[in-house]
Formats: structure tokens, C-alpha cells, sequence
């Protein structure tokens, strides 16, 4: 699955480390999430869209066949 | 959802170092019953108390996993080590199965020790945590 969440993390001037303290996860998640190597749980994609302030879809995109 | 720690590989590698441990004093009290039984050291219920005794971290260990897994480790690497458990199980499965027929049959005569018993399924169970964590990472 693809994501803006790197996009987004920067803009905001973050740090993977800050990212992963506000959604409560380790870092080494957060890196994984922005290399679309691990697709996060419902809670969790909840947690970025609020954090975001945008709307899951608009964060996350499926992989187009 | 529940909070996590941020730096969660601290959580995971104190749970392998709480297993290693574990482990450690359960064979390091197995190669001692059997020095103290050849050698004949100490009565028959000394080395049955020395037996239990050297297990217990192991059940201590077994009571805390999940109790770790759940409130210390975030939703990535509680996966990474559940399906390194699966992976060790799957795997171990047909090798014991194998072993036992083939160990039946004649076809094999070595035997295995308890030692070797026990750190088969750990090999394996660190070998899906290589496997998942590559994946993922």
C-alpha cells in the first residue's frame, strides 16, 4: 500500500522518532509504514488520519494492479 | 489503542534476553543433574528439586510473554513475533515428525538430547524473527 506519510512527517518538520512518540509506536514501525513495507492495523490508521488531520484515503492508497 | 512504548525494541530484546536467560538456567540445570546423577553428588530428591528448580524461569517466562508481547510491544513487532512462533511450530512440525519416523524405523540411530530438544523450536523461532523482520523492515 502506498502513503503520504513521509510527505506529511516532513512537512510538519518531524523526525520519525517524534512521529512514533505521538502515535505510540517504535520508530522502527513508523519507517516501516513510510516504505509501505507494513500496512498498519484500522486503530492505527485512525490515529494517523487524526494526527494528519486528513482523511485515511487521502493518506493511504492501494497498490494499483 | 493501547499505548506503546516508543522505543519498543528495548520491550522486545528484554524479552529475549528474559528468554535467553531462561533457557540458560534450564540447560545449565540440566547439565547439572546430569553430573550430579553419574556422579551420584547428591540423593535422588536433590536432583528432582534441582530439575524443577532450574525450569521454573522457563514458566515464569511462559506467564509473562503475552503479558509483554501486548502492553510493551507495538502492533508491528507483536506480528514480527507471532509469526515467528508460527514459522518455529510449522517448521519444527514435519522436522519431529521426520525425526520420530525415520528414528522408528531404523533408518537413523542418533539420538537427540534434551538439550537439542529445546533449542531446536528457539533456532527456529529466532530464524522467523530474521525472516519477518527482513520482510518488513
Amino acid at each position: 500500500m502506498k502513503n503520504q506519510l513521509a510527505e506529511l512527517r516532513s512537512e510538519r518538520g518531524w523526525s520519525q522518532a517524534d512521529l512514533a512518540e505521538q502515535l505510540g509506536v517504535s520508530r522502527q514501525t513508523v519507517n516501516s509504514l513510510e516504505r509501505g513495507k507494513y500496512d498498519p492495523s484500522l486503530p492505527l490508521a485512525f490515529k494517523i488520519s487524526k494526527l494528519f488531520g486528513r482523511p485515511i484515503e487521502e493518506i493511504f492508497q492501494p497498490d494499483e494492479e | 489503542m493501547e499505548k506503546h512504548s516508543v522505543d519498543a525494541i528495548s520491550p522486545a530484546r528484554k524479552l529475549v534476553m528474559y528468554f535467553a536467560v531462561a533457557e540458560g538456567v534450564m540447560l545449565t540445570g540440566n547439565l547439572a543433574v546430569r553430573i550430579c546423577l553419574r556422579r551420584e553428588l547428591i540423593p535422588q530428591w536433590c536432583v528432582s528439586s534441582l530439575a524443577i528448580a532450574t525450569t521454573v524461569p522457563l514458566i515464569i517466562f511462559a506467564a509473562l510473554f503475552f503479558r509483554i508481547v501486548r502492553s510493551q510491544l507495538d502492533e508491528m513487532l507483536q506480528r514480527i513475533v507471532y509469526e515467528s512462533l508460527a514459522f518455529a511450530m510449522i517448521v519444527f512440525l514435519p522436522i519431529a515428525g521426520l525425526y520420530v519416523n525415520l528414528r522408528t524405523a531404523g533408518t537413523i540411530q542418533t539420538t537427540l538430547d534434551p538439550p537439542e530438544l529445546m533449542l531446536i523450536p528457539s533456532i527456529l523461532a529466532v530464524t522467523g524473527i530474521l525472516f519477518s523482520w527482513s520482510r518488513l523492515k
